[in-house]
């Protein structure tokens, strides 16, 4: 139903404006910059005229930043897309309205929508400004990756409205059982599931089933992520439309990484009530679809919604900055930009038990990460060849960047364009150079730690079934690695 | 340099202080060029227009106040103002005086009086429905009857959100 403005004028206005025709259509447009959405999606119906002055998109911007988001909007180029964004945001809220009032009322679905989209748009910071300031590390989402068990952490704050769901579930569970449909949890299972990359943070494949489910729980979670979609697919585009990408992502990043830890405790008590009802059903043995997890689902959208919109441009930013650092002064190391990214993409590209061996310069580059790595590393092979440098300096710049597995790579690359360059054996040599370091024991401390002979090919066989499969990989190259070794003994 | 002259359209000289430049960018890339006793010529504005400009730049002290709320709240621009006397400066305008205004602030590149004009026109459109707004401006319907119902369509839930809150 289209909505009558229920105007009641209280006092006759001085002056009319007769003939709308007298305003040039560019002051037209200046106006209809002090009219708020409804406003402008009414006025718009006027004319053609009206209809080409309410079409900006900075207006859209400006309407969609100030109900979902916070941000200076300060860019002087916005795309048309903020029109079917504001569209898209507000149907998001009416999907949310008209959620079934069984379990939770509207009054609670308002003040869990209301919670979810303040949560994105101005999280509370977890870190204090100082421990951000200095590039801290691990960051917050790698700290949960490897100490799951935080993720369950409530925050007091979040108590009220938990505690209420919780109730709410715990009051209706067994009606709430009975009416959900097994086929629909093992399809939503299933979705969450189904890739390969299932033990990956950022497995593309954590949508919902398209066919329309009736247990709100499970439209619950497509709502949640409906909400979060939007949001990632504005801040893509806010990030494209900024002129310093670096800076606008990683702090893009660092808000949304304190809104995931926010959202995984506010949605807790649904996913938990959803994992215990498939737990319970289908029992908890090798073959059982990993839980629910808020957060992952929340890394997945943001890595398909603004981290691939964004890696082109990011990747030529910090290409940039390298290339800005090596010409200038390496004290702007300390202030790079790149150092930031480097960590966000790793946030989305580790998982549980890689986020250990970050610092391994035999670490699987995977995810976003590799894109950036990747990337990179084509570039300085171009930049080897024509400009052969001095690789200490090089190195210094690149380890206060990336990671060592980044930074091996980039060194093996020098050595083997410079070596063939001026026909160097010995840095030939030092390129297929795969001799053990420090890190390496490390690894093979660990390994002995959870119990894995490093040198028994069987067990690293039987430990490959528990899936764990970037640990896994990284100690199968170890066993490789020693294979190799004795065999040339 | 302490005062300027400013020089109307019908020819009328108007002495005014230089500090003007902090509200008009037209006048401020002037002043970067000026020499002493020079006339600036402002071809665009009336002397009517200029005067209620200088009333508006003298009551501020030339200084640029604070901006309109934006968007609106409200269809009374005294709500949206936070000097009064900015809604009743405004507020005494005709429809012709306020669009001269307009565009004489558009050539003086002043926005701050721009920007309370705009806020005023804003101000009439404001809790309008398009037939209220067709009728009182005199606008004869352009849209087909199907693209109307289209684009009345295309937003029903933005109306129904927004008017829940």
């Amino acid at each position: 139903m289209h909505r009558k403005l229920n105007y009641k004028r209280k006092n006759e206005m001085s002056f009319y404006i007769r003939n709308t025709n007298m305003i040039p259509q560019s002051i037209l447009s200046e106006i209809m910059v002090y009219l708020n959405l409804p406003e402008l999606l009414e006025v718009r119906i006027v004319n053609k005229r009206f209809y080409n002055a309410c079409k900006s998109p900075f207006l859209f911007r400006r309407e969609f930043i100030s109900m979902w988001m916070t941000s200076t909007d300060t860019s002087t180029q916005a795309s048309s897309n903020w029109q079917s964004l504001c569209l898209e945001g507000i149907r998001a809220k009416v999907y949310w309205q008209n959620l079934s009032d069984e379990i939770f009322t509207n009054q609670e679905l308002r003040i869990l929508y209301d919670e979810l989209v303040s949560t994105l748009a101005s999280p509370i910071p977890i870190f204090p400004v100082m421990r951000r300031d200095i590039f801290c590390m691990p960051t917050l989402i790698q700290d949960l990756l490897a100490n799951p068990d935080d993720q369950f952490i409530i925050d007091s704050e979040l108590e009220q409205y938990s505690e209420a769901i919780a109730i709410y579930l715990q009051e209706n569970s067994e009606e709430l059982f009975y009416q959900t449909h097994t086929n629909d949890l093992i399809a939503l299972r299933w979705n969450t599931r189904k890739s390969n990359e299932r033990d990956s943070i950022g497995s593309e494949s954590t949508q919902c089933s398209e066919d329309f489910n009736d247990s709100l729980l499970i439209v619950l979670i497509k709502a949640i992520k409906k909400v979060v979609k939007i949001y990632c697919k504005a801040a893509s585009q806010l990030l494209l439309e900024s002129s310093s990408i670096l800076t606008a992502y990683a702090n893009a990043w660092e808000s949304y990484s304190f809104a995931i830890k926010k959202i995984n405790s506010l949605f807790l008590p649904v996913t938990e009530l959803i994992n215990e009802f498939y737990e319970n059903n289908y029992g908890n043995n090798n073959n059982t679809p990993p839980r629910i997890n808020m957060m992952k689902i929340l890394l997945s959208i943001w890595r398909r919604r603004v981290f691939e919109p964004c890696k082109e441009k990011i990747l030529s930013q910090v290409i940039n900055e390298l290339n800005q650092i090596r010409e200038t002064s390496i004290e702007k190391l300390y202030w790079a930009e790149s150092r930031r990214i480097v960590e966000g993409l790793l946030d989305l590209s580790l998982n549980e038990l890689s986020v250990f061996f970050k610092q391994h310069s035999l670490l699987t580059v995977e995810g976003p990460y590799s894109y950036l790595h990747y990337g990179v590393i084509e570039k300085l092979k171009e930049f080897y060849n024509d400009f052969p440098v001095v690789f200490e300096k090089e190195q210094e710049i690149l380890s206060g960047i990336f990671i060592p597995a980044t930074v091996r790579e980039a060194r093996r690359n020098y050595c083997d364009i410079i070596g063939k360059k001026f026909k160097n054996q010995e840095l030939i040599t030092e390129s297929l150079n795969y001799e053990k370091n420090e890190d390496d024991l490390m690894i093979e401390w660990t390994a002995q730690n959870y119990g894995i002979p490093v040198d028994d090919f069987d067990i690293f066989k039987r430990f490959s079934q528990f899936k764990e499969n970037k640990f896994c990989d990284i100690v199968v190259q170890l066993h490789d690695y020693n294979m190799c070794i004795d065999s040339q003994a | 340099m302490s005062e300027i002259t400013l020089v109307s359209k019908e020819g009328t000289k108007i002495q005014i202080s230089s500090q003007f430049s902090n509200l008009s960018g037209f006048i401020h890339n002037i002043l970067q060029d000026y020499q002493q006793n020079e006339d600036i010529s402002l071809a665009s504005v009336s002397f009517i227009n200029l005067q209620m400009i200088l009333e508006y730049a003298v009551h501020h002290n030339f200084q640029v106040p604070q901006p309109p709320r934006c968007p609106i709240t409200s269809p009374n621009i005294a709500d949206n103002v936070s000097d009064p006397w900015d809604a009743e400066f405004v507020n005494r305008l005709n429809e012709d005086q306020i669009i001269d205004l307009v565009t004489a602030t558009n050539f003086l590149d002043m926005k701050s009086l721009m920007d309370l004009c705009l806020a005023k026109i804003a101000c009439m459109f404001k809790y309008k429905d398009i037939e209220t707004l067709r009728k009182e401006y005199g606008i004869t319907e352009e849209f087909t009857a199907e693209i109307e119902e289209k684009l009345k369509s295309d937003f029903p839930w933005a109306m129904e959100a927004e008017s829940n809150d």
